[in-house]
């Protein structure tokens, strides 16, 4: 399974003068089981991007297949499309309307024609993985808290079981605590239930410590993609685009020039204690 | 989809009718509405036409951009037409079928109400589309000004209006993006039966709601905070003054009315 995009423009109110080229020729696959992060600042186009994967957005040239398949070919279900890629938005809790919170989560895969019982199954499962506990499957969701509605919102999106699941910066404006609980069910779902998961995110950290491929977005363009790894290497160039990498390639990169023999090629703080500590050993010995 | 209703849009262009005070094209517009509701004949909207299209063509906004305005409204335009068409009483019957007959007078009515409300909401969508809902505020808050003599509240009116303006397309965008996020969930505006395409309605507009009021309450606070206090002795940065081509334009609308009225209604 595979979602890949082709020669991909889109333009923002073409034809007037508010006309903008929100992408510009995106060439992109994204194969099943990775985790890709995508990265950009502000008004990059990750947004634009992420919805044409589920068909949102109508590209003005180029296209996108689903398993090879032209998704904004005449007759392919749209419908079908959306339940096998999820797509959580940004901000997502402004969509929850429902009386109440298991009603809301049922929304999506009762709209995706599930039987009774499996609308019921599959949201009571969602909202557990989400973390909500059941004393709060009854209440209005515009009771909860903004980390709780996100976490809602998210199952909402998890109900209907997609197999890609694409979210837009899911922990924007969260706690470390409510982002970590959101990071750590996205890591979980890639892991265990093999769900192909894409991540736009402002944080290098998060990235760095989940995605298997990097994506970095600039101006509407691809401007490098990769491993985190390879991508962290140029991080000159990333901060040229407003961007930078994680802090442990700074901290590791600073050691070195003090002397120490480090690895700089790492990019996440656990490994990097790791092999710090490792080389106090062998100095030690 | 929704972006479609462009009411109360700004579509910059910088051309002289953009620099016009507001005032002149409130009454310029106000004027045109009654002129085109006055005219007992087609040569009164031959006489429009010229004089709309010219202005169109000057301002610089595409024809496109205007006749969207109007895709809303095609309903309610269609549905006036028929009832003009089939229920106007006359002796001129062109066709008849049984309780239903279409006479003379009522297809010349009809095409009366269509031309009628395709010029009231093209010549409305022209004053803002060229002008920001602030300037059209204070265009509408001096013209009534002596009012505030009789204790009405112009200025909040004023104000309520330039909100009411200010959030149709902030509330346009919101709604597409509610509508992109339901989507997402399945929902299906095309097909299923009536209660799914309830249900997908109420998962818009509650959200859209709720929205709206937030938004009206953090506008208040705002407002609060930053201690307004309503129109008494508010002073304004950039008072309304009118300049030469102001002038020049309200002859050219006093030149319109005299003689579109004239031909329209005497000829
Ligand atoms: N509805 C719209 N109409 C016109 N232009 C838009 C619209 N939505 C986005 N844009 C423009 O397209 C560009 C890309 O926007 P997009 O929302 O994809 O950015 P982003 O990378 O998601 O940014 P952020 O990190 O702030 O979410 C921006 O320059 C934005 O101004
Ligand atoms: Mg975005």
């Amino acid at each position: 399974m595979s979602i890949e995009v082709r020669n991909l423009n889109y333009i923002y109110n073409e034809g007037t003068v508010f006309e903008k080229q929100g992408l510009r020729n995106i060439n992109l696959t994204i194969e099943d089981g990775e985790f890709i992060g995508i990265i950009g600042h502000t008004g990059s186009g990750k947004s634009t991007l992420i919805q044409h994967f589920n068909g949102l957005n109508k590209p003005s040239s180029g296209t996108v297949l689903y398993n090879g398949d032209d998704i904004y070919k005449k007759g392919f279900s749209k419908k079908q499309l959306r339940s096998k890629v999820g797509l959580v938005f940004q901000y997502p809790e402004y969509q929850l309307f429902e009386t109440t919170v298991l009603n809301d989560v049922k929304f999506g895969p009762k709209n995706i024609g599930l039987s009774e019982e499996d609308i019921d199954n599959n949201a009571r499962d969602a909202l557990e993985m989400a973390g909500i506990p059941k004393e709060m499957y009854n209440v209005s969701p515009l009771e909860l808290s903004g980390g709780e509605k996100r976490r809602v919102a998210i199952a909402g999106v998890l109900a209907m079981k997609p197999k890609f699941l694409i979210l837009d910066e899911p922990t924007a404006g969260l706690d470390p605590g409510g982002k970590n609980e959101i990071l750590s069910l996205i890591d979980n779902l890639h892991k265990k239930d093999g769900v192909t998961i894409v991540l736009v995110s402002h944080s290098m950290e998060d990235v760095a410590k989940y995605a298997t491929r990097l994506v970095v977005m600039n101006d509407g363009e691809i401007f490098i993609s990769g491993t985190p790894g390879e991508v962290f290497k140029k991080y000159r160039e990333l901060e040229k685009i407003g961007l930078s990498a994680p802090q442990t390639v700074y901290f590791l990169k600073e050691l070195k020039n003090l002397g120490y023999d480090v690895n700089t090629d790492i990019i996440t703080p656990d490994e990097a204690v790791r092999e710090i500590v490792k080389k106090i050993h062998v100095k030690r010995i | 989809m929704l972006r479609d209703i462009t009411i109360g849009q700004y579509y910059p262009t910088g051309s002289i009718i953009h620099k016009l005070d507001p005032r002149v094209k409130l009454a310029g517009t106000f004027l045109f509405i009654i002129s085109i509701f006055t005219f007992e004949n087609f040569l009164g909207y031959v006489v429009s036409l010229i004089y709309l299209g010219t202005v169109i063509f000057i301002s610089g906004v595409p024809l496109k951009y205007i006749l969207k305005g109007v895709k809303p409204i095609i309903f309610l335009i269609v549905f006036t037409a028929a009832i003009h068409l089939f229920f106007t009483s006359g002796d001129d019957v062109l066709w008849k079928f049984y309780a239903l007959k279409i006479t003379f007078t009522g297809l010349k009515k009809a095409a009366f109400m269509v031309i009628r409300l395709l010029f009231l909401i093209t010549g409305s969508s022209i004053m803002t589309y060229t002008t920001t809902p602030n300037r059209l505020t204070e265009g509408i808050e001096k013209s009534f000004g002596p009012l505030k003599k009789l204790h009405i509240p112009v200025h909040e009116f004023a104000l309520m209006m330039s909100l009411a303006l200010r959030f149709i397309p902030i509330l346009m965008e919101e709604a597409d993006k509610i509508i992109k996020a339901q989507s997402s969930r399945g929902a299906d505006f095309e097909e299923g039966n009536i209660f799914k395409k309830i249900s997908v309605v109420v998962s818009i507009l509650i959200p859209l709601l709720v929205s709206a009021m937030e938004r009206a309450r953090d506008l208040a606070l705002a407002m609060d905070a930053r201690c307004y206090h309503g129109g008494e002795g508010r002073t304004k940065m950039k008072p309304l003054r009118y300049t030469e081509k102001d002038y020049i334009s309200y002859c050219i609308i006093f030149v319109y009315m005299v003689s579109s009225v004239a031909i329209g209604r005497f000829i």
